[in-house]
């Protein structure tokens, strides 16, 4: 498009450990030109935040720069003075960080914060509140927000919201380029989409550059005008729009690409017998701290039988993760009835026996597993507790188990703490210790969402593989209408606490009926250029 | 073990703390083998208020007696009561704090209610009262210790607690079905070990120094020989009147040493908590201080990484 605007040549950062310096980024080379958008993408740990940091000259010790240069408009930013980088940063190049609700400050309202970055580049406006102000109102109104927010305080507005307040702030001195690091991994689909198109509108409207770091390929595939794939700190591939759509040169480019496609083979269910968990009327409402009332299940009803697979699928705070807890007996219900073979449960305190019965696998794989113990006592103890196996067995047992979920020889596994294993590795061992209750209904509570893309597959996979081997009632909890139309037979969509629809996997999937689901399909298959090229609604 | 050995290591990498670790080895190694080695601190040697000489290294006391053997055989109970103080206030604010902030409901309500009731009663006027009334002795003074000085230390952990509550594998080990004092006991406790070793240290370093408080205004038994006593009998004799320094000063130095040994060790401790405080001091020695600014990421071209 124009001139090279930001040039990073063969760069190169450390981070000091007790052991010596470990390098994170090695010899990574990158362009950026005027007006461009580029894509950095890579799974955790390839290094790529580390990339914009260091070129931003943000990274804190125990980071340092061991190598090679950074252009921005010809100016050596390595070498650069503290002078040289303060006149640089914001008004030159800008960022939006991952997590809006860390970039506000809890105590100052949002027209103010804006107002001191304004304040402290333009010495006009630090003397002049009205047209700060007004400055800012203007900002706000770029982002699509209520300039009557000027006055709000950050926990009053959405993640969305905040994540575009803190846009409006990127964008408060028209800098040239603005970076943005996984600015919509914490936020919904639906609402990530509206940010990226937002983004795309202003960048056409104003020409400034975008540098995009994402670990989610597919969501660029289509806008960007190039994309660097990295990985363990070097630069695979640096692929234009046209190498992309026929799905990259490097292999690995291949994989974050591809794989999502998954393919569920069609199956027969024998729905005559009666259900294992049979759910009704489930409700548990909270308050606020404000006294509102919030109702995370109102009335929730659903069936799952031995052998099936059944997704309850919706945006954050749509209260599936909540309907899982209810079950699971994490939290006491409101109302509403959980019956294990015909048995109501919610009317005792949990025995032995009905936590036995009812297992969970968790989110987030790095706080399920406790980091003081080992494996073996991740999964050798429920087999304690419940009796199912003796003390001499018990290490036998748990290495069998550690074989199902696919962590061979378990012998090397099972005397490991959790941080010598990978996310993917820590998943399969919390499915392990769930399955080492031999419960007869397992919840998998979003358990891919926290896993890279190349390991989501092989987590599904197993889980698929245990409920046709062993007969398990799986219901599984998730944001990603492609991984419940992958694994799931039935599908059930969740939105303010109600299920708003429900049928065969297939059937939601191709024929959508409630606005919300349809929504949903619409984020999850589309391409997004055809969905950012629309003109808003 | 690895949470003990990842604990011993940041202590020993710690240049302070190590240094603490060998003072506070120092007197608890006089105080074991010590009073086999001196005399009877008991005993009428010289002549009273004797300044030191190559006969009593320290001098004697206004008793008469040799305030070397005073000051090892001293060593002795002071520290076992403060260990064991220690110990105890560490044991009870984990198990009540542990408990109230995994259980909530009532059973916090009235932990919390019991905890602030400790901590809003006036201390020392506590501590002086009950002592005086208790039998004096050892027992007493640990005991009037402990009930001074565990909620602190609960109100600590229970906060520590209600941060772990909520992680998964806290839920899991409830979905497997563990009782709530396993859950704590196992699952919560080991991850807080270093918040438990520091708050043991902690409550050892206050116990010293409130025991020898106590001793030294008679609420001790002052027929036995401990740190406290010594400087009870030492202001008894007039030891500041007649400037017999050397009755008081040793025994005041021990006690100074030990609790600065063991602030040492808990900076050690410390890093152990806060990784980033280590981290920054590696990153220091090795950049040197000329790069050291927080203004920008540092540049060392010469940096090479470390193999393997």
């Amino acid at each position: 498009m124009g001139e090279v605007l930001l040039s990073v040549r063969d760069l190169r950062v450390g981070f000091v450990t007790p052991d010596g310096l470990v390098e994170a980024v090695r010899g990574v080379s990158l362009d950026v030109d005027a007006g461009e958008l580029v894509g950095l993408v890579g799974e955790s740990g390839s290094g790529k935040s580390t990339v914009v940091q260091a070129v931003l000259r943000s990274l804190g010790p125990p980071g340092v720069i061991t190598g090679g240069q950074v252009l921005f408009d010809g100016q050596d930013l390595v070498t650069a003075g503290p002078v040289a980088l303060r006149a640089f940063r914001w008004r030159q190049a800008s960022v939006v960080l991952q997590s809006a609700l860390d970039s506000l400050s809890p105590v100052r309202r949002v027209g103010d914060q804006l107002g001191d970055t304004l304040a402290a580049h333009d010495e006009t406006l630090a003397r002049d509140p009205g047209a700060r102000r007004a400055r800012c109102a203007e900002l706000l109104a770029l982002v699509d927000l209520d300039p009557g927010l000027l006055d709000a305080w950050p926990h009053e507005l959405s993640g969305g919201m905040r994540q575009r307040v803190v846009l409006a702030a990127a964008l408060a001195l028209t800098p040239k380029l603005i970076v943005f690091d996984e600015p919509t991994t914490a936020l919904d689909v639906l609402v990530e989409r509206q940010i990226l198109r937002r983004v795309l509108a202003l960048q056409r409207e104003l020409g400034f550059a975008v540098l995009f770091i994402t670990h989610d390929l597919p969501l660029l595939r289509e806008v960007v005008d190039r994309v660097a794939v990295m990985r363990d700190g070097e630069l695979v591939e640096v692929a234009d729009q046209a190498a992309l759509a026929h799905g990259g040169q490097h292999p690995y480019t291949q994989t974050l690409l591809g794989s999502q496609d998954l393919a569920p083979a069609p199956r027969r269910l024998d729905r005559t017998r009666p259900p294992v968990l049979s759910v009704s009327g489930l409700s548990k409402a909270f308050r606020r701290p404000d006294g509102t009332r919030v109702d995370a299940a109102a009335g929730v009803g659903l069936q799952l039988h031995r052998g099936e697979a059944v997704a309850l699928v919706g945006g954050s705070g749509s209260g599936k993760s909540t309907v899982a807890k209810l079950i699971a007996r994490l939290l006491p219900a409101d109302a509403g009835q959980v019956r294990l073979d015909g048995q109501d449960l919610l009317v005792r305190r949990p025995t032995l026996g009905d936590r036995r019965r009812v297992q969970v696998v968790f989110q987030d794989p790095y706080a399920s597993l406790n980091p003081v113990h080992t494996l073996l006592h991740a999964v050798g103890r429920p087999l304690l507790r419940h009796g199912i196996c003796t003390r001499d067995q018990v290490r036998d047992r748990a290495a069998a188990l550690l074989e199902v979920v696919g962590l061979t020889p378990a012998e090397d596994f099972l005397d490991r703490h959790p941080h010598a294993c990978s996310g993917g590795q820590r998943q399969r061992v919390a499915i392990a210790r769930a399955l080492a209750c031999e419960p007869d209904v397992l919840i998998a509570d979003e358990p891919t969402s926290m896993l890279d893309l190349t390991l989501r597959l092989g987590i599904l996979n197993l889980l698929a593989r245990l409920r046709d081997e062993r007969g398990l009632a799986l219901l599984f909890i998730t944001h990603d209408l492609v991984s419940a139309r992958a694994l799931a037979d039935r599908i059930l969509v969740m939105q303010h606490g109600q299920v708003v629809e429900q049928g065969l996997a297939q059937d939601v999937v191709e024929r959508p009926s409630h606005p919300y689901t349809c929504e949903l399909v619409a984020a999850a298959a589309e391409g997004w250029s055809r969905q950012v090229e629309e003109p808003p609604p | 073990m690895t949470g003990w050995r990842a604990i011993w290591d940041g202590i020993w990498q710690h240049p302070g703390a190590r240094l603490g670790v060998l003072l506070v080895g120092a007197f608890v190694a006089v105080a074991t083998v010590g009073p086999w080695l001196v005399g009877d601190p008991l005993a009428f040697v010289a002549t009273p208020l004797q300044p030191p000489s190559w006969q009593h290294w320290l001098g004697t006391t206004g008793q008469g007696q040799d305030v070397l053997a005073q000051t090892v055989c001293g060593a002795r109970p002071t520290l076992i009561v403060a260990g064991a103080v220690g110990l105890t206030v560490v044991v009870v604010g984990a198990l009540v704090g542990g408990l109230a902030g995994f259980l909530g409901g009532p059973f916090d309500d009235a932990a919390s209610l019991a905890i602030n009731v400790t901590l809003v009663l006036p201390g020392l006027p506590l501590m002086v009262v009950l002592a005086a009334w208790l039998p004096p002795g050892p027992a007493s003074i640990w005991g009037v210790l402990v009930l001074t000085g565990w909620a602190w230390n609960a109100r600590v952990i229970r906060a520590a607690t209600l941060s772990l509550r909520d992680r998964d594998f806290v839920h899991a080990a409830i979905v497997a079905g563990e009782s709530p004092v396993r859950i704590v006991a196992v699952e919560i406790l080991p991850n807080l070990l270093s918040l438990l070793t520091a708050s043991f240290i902690g409550a050892t370093v206050h116990a010293i120094g409130a025991q020898v408080g106590l001793e030294f205004l008679g609420l001790g038994d002052v027929g036995a020989v401990t740190w406290g006593t010594n400087l009870y009998w030492a202001t008894n004799d007039a030891a500041l009147l007649t400037g017999s320094w050397w009755t008081f000063v040793p025994t005041g130095l021990g006690v100074a040493l030990v609790g600065f040994g063991l602030t040492l060790v808990n900076y050690g401790v410390d890093e152990q908590t806060n990784p980033r405080l280590r981290s920054e001091r590696l990153w220091q020695a090795l950049l040197g201080s000329s790069l050291a600014t927080r203004d920008r990421t540092p540049v060392a071209p010469h940096l090479r990484p470390t193999d393997g």
